[in-house]
């Protein structure tokens, strides 16, 4: 699990140093909200970097939390989980009113089962999964997506975290902070 | 054009929604659970009625199967239970839907199969039975927690309630799916390891009923999520194996953390360390070990001895 962390910390970093290349970049951070089919809502922040010089602006690449403490798990005894995401994603027809985009996720989940009954029981798994969206800009420099998602790891029921679903739905509000 | 052309193929062959049953079958129009011919066998209600004074103080566990399951799933325990003298009555009950034909379990809702145990735990107590405690196992497990979650149960509140492997989060999450999926596949099947589990267990899952059970689940993870005080009287146990590839080891979490008690009764769990999907049916099943068989003979004896425990 460290080493699959460290992996993809190295790989974000070498992404960010490619695109701090560019001249007019953005660097946006906003809100996701996550609904995973059938089970939790889970709320949190994001951060993306692009720029211009790399692809037009058209790859993006950042890091997202979400958590069912700022959603299900709220006041409520749905299961408290944390998930850490690197992503990339590439932008189709950026000067279309609608932007389709794909983007790939990477991380891992830790969920808190609240009790030592349970310590035998994996609390953590990697995360992988693969998002199909849209992103639309209605006032610059205010950005939003949506996109349809699949985890394309999930739980057995023998190892890792039984509450890792395949389909999930993202709403994501961004704010560019260099425009 | 090809791939177009391909993925119409695809779509209309998967839309052949019967499956080939035969007589051998469980899901056939020859096999029926035995329980619909004799439910005096299966049902404390129709083998006692009219219980004495003494009978009605008598401990009756009311055992609750799971999805396309059948009454054979708890005839270990009975056997057992009797075997051992144990002094406690056992009514299997058939869920609705189950144990009869393909088309009536595609025609039944979770609602129908949680009927069968209402209606019994009616009957027991309109016969005046006062020591009653509920078993449930895999689906059986949310069948009864949403009763007492909508206070089903309040007339006679229950002494013990056991869930065996319940399933509140399936291990195949390919079910979350079976709202998207079902209405494309129809149905699914499954290999049995004996013709004995032949006989007892739908070997087709219409899509309609997985929809079902993902309902169920989905509502009483919602339950949970609000939480269930258990009424004082009650207590609960729960037995999860931790390598289930049916109902994932997290449904015993979210069960514990969902099930409130008070300082009067108690919750109990245990993980074990098996790969078996309900220890407590056995029969049936390749390869069991003697350690299986251990670990089983110590659920039973546990069950027996709380449905027997003596409540201040």
């Amino acid at each position: 699990m460290l080493l699959y962390s460290l992996l993809l910390t190295i790989l974000y970093l070498i992404t960010i140093n490619i695109t701090s290349i560019a001249n007019e970049s953005q660097l946006s951070f906003g809100i996701k909200l996550q609904k995973t089919h059938t089970l939790y809502y889970e709320n949190g922040i994001i951060a993306e970097y692009s720029s211009s010089a790399f692809l037009g602006n058209k790859f993006h690449s950042g890091f997202s939390y979400i958590t069912s403490r700022f959603g299900s798990a709220f006041n409520s005894n749905a299961l408290k989980q944390d998930n850490f995401l690197f992503h990339t994603s590439y932008t189709f027809l950026e000067k279309a009113i609608l932007n389709p985009f794909i983007k790939l996720n990477a991380g891992f989940i830790i969920a808190d089962y609240q009790s030592p009954l349970f310590d035998d029981i994996d609390n953590t798994m990697p995360l992988t999964s693969i998002d199909l969206g849209f992103s639309y800009t209605p006032i610059k420099p205010l950005k939003t997506q949506v996109s349809l998602g699949y985890n394309i790891i999930t739980s057995d029921g023998t190892t890792g975290v039984g509450t890792v679903y395949p389909l999930y739905f993202n709403f994501i509000v961004m704010w560019n902070m260099l425009k | 054009m090809k791939i177009l052309i391909l993925l119409i193929s695809l779509c209309i062959l998967s839309c052949n929604n019967s499956p080939s049953i035969t007589d051998q079958d469980l899901d056939g129009n020859v096999l029926f659970d035995p329980s619909l011919y004799q439910p005096e066998l299966f049902l404390v209600s129709a083998y006692k009625p009219n219980p004495s004074d003494k009978e009605k103080n008598m401990p009756v566990l009311i055992a609750a199967h799971g999805y396309s399951a059948s009454t054979f799933e708890w005839d270990e325990l009975r056997k057992y239970a009797d075997s051992v003298k144990s002094g406690i009555l056992i009514s299997q009950v058939l869920l609705g839907g189950h144990g009869r034909t393909y088309q009536d379990f595609k025609n039944s809702t979770w609602r129908d199969w949680q009927a069968s145990i209402l209606n019994e735990y009616k009957k027991l107590v309109q016969a005046g039975y006062t020591n009653i405690s509920f078993i449930g196992s895999s689906t059986g497990c949310p069948l009864i927690i949403n009763l007492l979650y909508e206070n089903s149960l309040s007339q006679v509140p229950p002494h013990q309630i056991i869930l065996i492997d319940p399933i509140i989060i399936p291990s195949n999450k390919i079910l979350s799916l079976a709202g998207i999926v079902g209405p494309m596949i129809g149905y699914t099947s499954v290999n049995f390891d004996s013709e004995l589990e032949r006989k007892h267990w739908y070997r087709y899952r219409p899509q309609e009923t997985l929809q079902e059970l993902l309902d169920i689940v989905t509502v009483v993870r919602k339950e949970l999520e609000d939480g269930i005080v258990l009424p004082t009287q009650t207590d609960l146990s729960i037995y999860k194996s931790t390598y289930d590839e049916v109902a994932d080891r997290i449904s015993a979490i979210l069960i514990y953390n969902g099930i409130e008690i008070n300082s009067i009764n108690s919750k109990e769990l245990y993980m074990i360390n098996s790969n078996i999907h309900v220890m407590t049916r056995l029969q049936g099943r390749n390869n069991i070990t003697d350690n299986d068989i251990s670990i089983q003979k110590r659920i039973f004896d546990q069950i027996i001895e709380k449905s027997n425990k003596i409540k201040k």
